[in-house]
């Protein structure tokens, strides 16, 4: 029922993997759930999805936020804990590595195909709902994912091999 | 094009996974696609597992939840209750801002301290429908709500505003025509209640005038009680609860059915009389004018309704009235009437009930912005195209606020003219 508690979670993972620093990813949640409230005062508020809405407006003032710092942002070093779905304590460590090196591989790919990642597995928008987040066509979202995970697939095929050399 | 299928076979592979199904379950339908698609699915639920940990995302969350709650909060106050951005989105949005404003917090105090009539008022009667329908606690809840309703007229009164709602309580004073009920005094019209005693729980509709008056319009229902007088033990009152949730609609959204023949018919028509006679229609903003305020730049003393400010700020008739010359002057066609305006009213919705265009009715009452109206302020309008002839109360009223006495409508009729002193009073309700 509440739409700052419902929303606010995946807004920020949204921008959060957009954005490596974290403080910088609060203020843009804040930016997002400001022109929230300030749409509603005004005339263009959301009148159908909500949820795509906020994803719209998230994804905006990430592409201004990157416009304007120019510079990549800084990454954060602190250790990510995945969401487990399993207890199994023996895999948790090399799942805990996968998931960071996909991470990692994921912010190599181009911004648009790091988002349609996150918003189609991580947020589990629809095929619609994704295009009208991105502006774009379902089929284009449609090879745009499929390029994505297999680009995604590839980079993380090299960075294993990688650490099998070292 | 066996690229394109796979494509679209991945795709719906992905759509699959989101269902819960699991990659094995994709694979078995396309077999021959089997040895590309496991890696590529395996990578994409991989990326699902990508996200920041919870206790950020958390410690994230209240802190934003803040800094929104601060921004809200220095936002010029909505100016006046009923502008309801463009209909299609008005109720939507409505209930957003409510939600919204729930779960902000800050928000949520604005509305409760806003008063029947107030912008934000319909979202605190929203936000309890919200919470009596998920409360553990009904009947608690409902008393507490019931309360509210107590405080508002209280308050109502105390700022001398027109207004109506209904609330329950025990009746401790019965004399004569004024009763007490929930501890306020108020006037009972002749032929009502008869029957009530002292001690009864009753739940009453009243109507609070700008004299600062309490009038029972209508007792909805009555409640012998007659052991001690215990101010509403909300428990054991189940039967009586259940309509709570009407209640609230009723009081801020009932487009008005005409009021009960009481002995008072007139007291409604006239907005206070504590009105601040008059000022230049010019939109400029100027800080000077809102003397309590903090920084926020309103348009305030315009007229009493500042919802948000209200507490600090209804009181302030500082200004100098200063006449302007050149103002439209609303006049009032040919079996038109007038029309107070209730919560949830548009222009364009009055506009289109009466067969009329909305041009029409902002050029007859001067009024320049189509979204602004006010709960309570008079308009000229056509006779509704289901209603027949009979001319209501209100019939020869001047609509904006500056009629000055709260009786003018007796006339009810014809040769009821006071429109003389008005000229730029109801202005008042127009500029923006």
């Amino acid at each position: 029922m509440r739409i700052y508690e419902a929303y606010f979670p995946p807004i920020y993972q949204f921008i959060r993997l957009r954005v490596g620093d974290p403080h910088a990813a609060e203020d843009l949640a804040s930016d997002v759930f400001v022109k929230f409230v300030t749409a509603l005062r005004g005339k263009n508020a959301p009148d159908h999805s909500l949820r795509g809405w906020l994803f719209r407006v998230a994804r905006n003032t990430i592409a201004d936020y990157y416009g304007k710092e120019k510079q990549v942002a800084t990454e954060t070093l602190e250790e990510w804990v995945p969401a487990l779905d399993d207890d199994n304590p023996e895999s948790q460590f090399m799942r805990t590595l996968d998931i960071e090196r996909a991470r990692q591989a994921m912010r190599m790919l181009a911004a648009e195909q790091q988002e349609v990642l996150i918003l189609r597995f991580g947020q589990l928008l629809s095929l619609q709902e994704t295009a009208d987040v991105m502006n774009k066509t379902v089929s284009a979202v449609k090879s745009l994912q499929f390029r994505a995970v297999d680009t995604l697939r590839r980079i993380l095929g090299e960075m294993q091999l990688e650490n099998q050399h070292d | 094009m066996i690229e394109k299928e796979l494509v679209n076979i991945f795709d719906e592979c992905v759509d699959r996974l989101a269902a819960g199904q699991t990659i094995e379950d994709c694979l078995r339908q396309y077999p021959q696609h089997a040895t590309q698609l496991r890696p590529m699915l395996e990578v994409g639920l991989l990326t699902r597992r990508v996200v920041p940990p919870t206790a950020e995302v958390i410690a994230a969350q209240d802190r934003v939840r803040q800094r929104v709650e601060t921004v809200v909060q220095t936002m010029p106050p909505q100016r006046q209750p009923v502008r309801l951005f463009t209909q299609r989105i008005a109720t939507l949005a409505a209930s957003l801002v409510l939600v919204f404003l729930i779960a902000v917090g800050g928000g949520a105090t604005l509305a409760q301290d806003s008063l029947p009539g107030d912008f934000l008022y319909g979202m605190k009667l929203l936000t309890e429908n919200v919470r009596l329908a998920v409360a553990p606690d009904v009947f608690g809840l409902t008393a507490e709500f019931n309360q509210r309703r107590v405080d508002e007229t209280r308050q109502l009164i105390t700022f001398k505003r027109q207004a109506e709602l209904e609330f329950e309580g025990s009746v401790s004073v019965i004399d004569a025509n004024t009763w007490e009920i929930a501890g306020l005094p108020m006037s009972v019209p002749a032929g009502l209640g008869a029957q009530v005693q002292t001690g009864d729980k009753v739940r009453v509709r009243v109507e609070t005038t700008t004299n600062g008056e309490i009038h029972i319009v209508e007792i909805v229902e009555t409640e012998h009680l007659a052991p001690p007088a215990t101010p509403m033990p909300p428990p054991t009152v189940v039967p009586s609860h259940t309509p709570t949730a009407t209640l609230t609609v009723t009081s801020s959204h009932t487009p008005a059915p005409t009021e009960t023949p009481s002995s008072t018919p007139t007291a409604t028509l006239t907005v206070t009389s504590s009105h601040t006679p008059s000022h230049t229609p010019t939109p400029t903003e100027t800080p000077s004018n809102t003397p309590t305020v903090t920084a926020t730049t309103t348009k305030t003393p315009t007229s009493t309704r500042t919802p948000i400010l209200l507490v600090t700020n209804t009181f302030a008739p500082s200004q100098t009235p200063s006449p302007t010359p050149d103002v439209c002057v609303p006049q009032r066609p040919d079996r038109w009437q007038t029309y107070r305006i209730q919560a949830g009213d548009t222009l364009s919705g009055l506009a289109a009930s009466r067969g009329v265009l909305l041009s029409r009715v902002m050029a007859v009452n001067c009024l320049v912005d189509a979204g602004f109206i006010v709960v309570g302020q008079e308009l000229f309008l056509p006779i509704p195209l289901a209603t027949a002839l009979p001319p209501s109360s209100g019939d020869n009223g001047q609509p904006g606020n500056g009629s000055d006495n709260s009786n003018n409508n007796s006339g009810n009729g014809n040769s009821n003219d006071n429109g003389n002193d008005n000229d730029d009073d109801h202005k008042n309700d127009n500029d923006d």
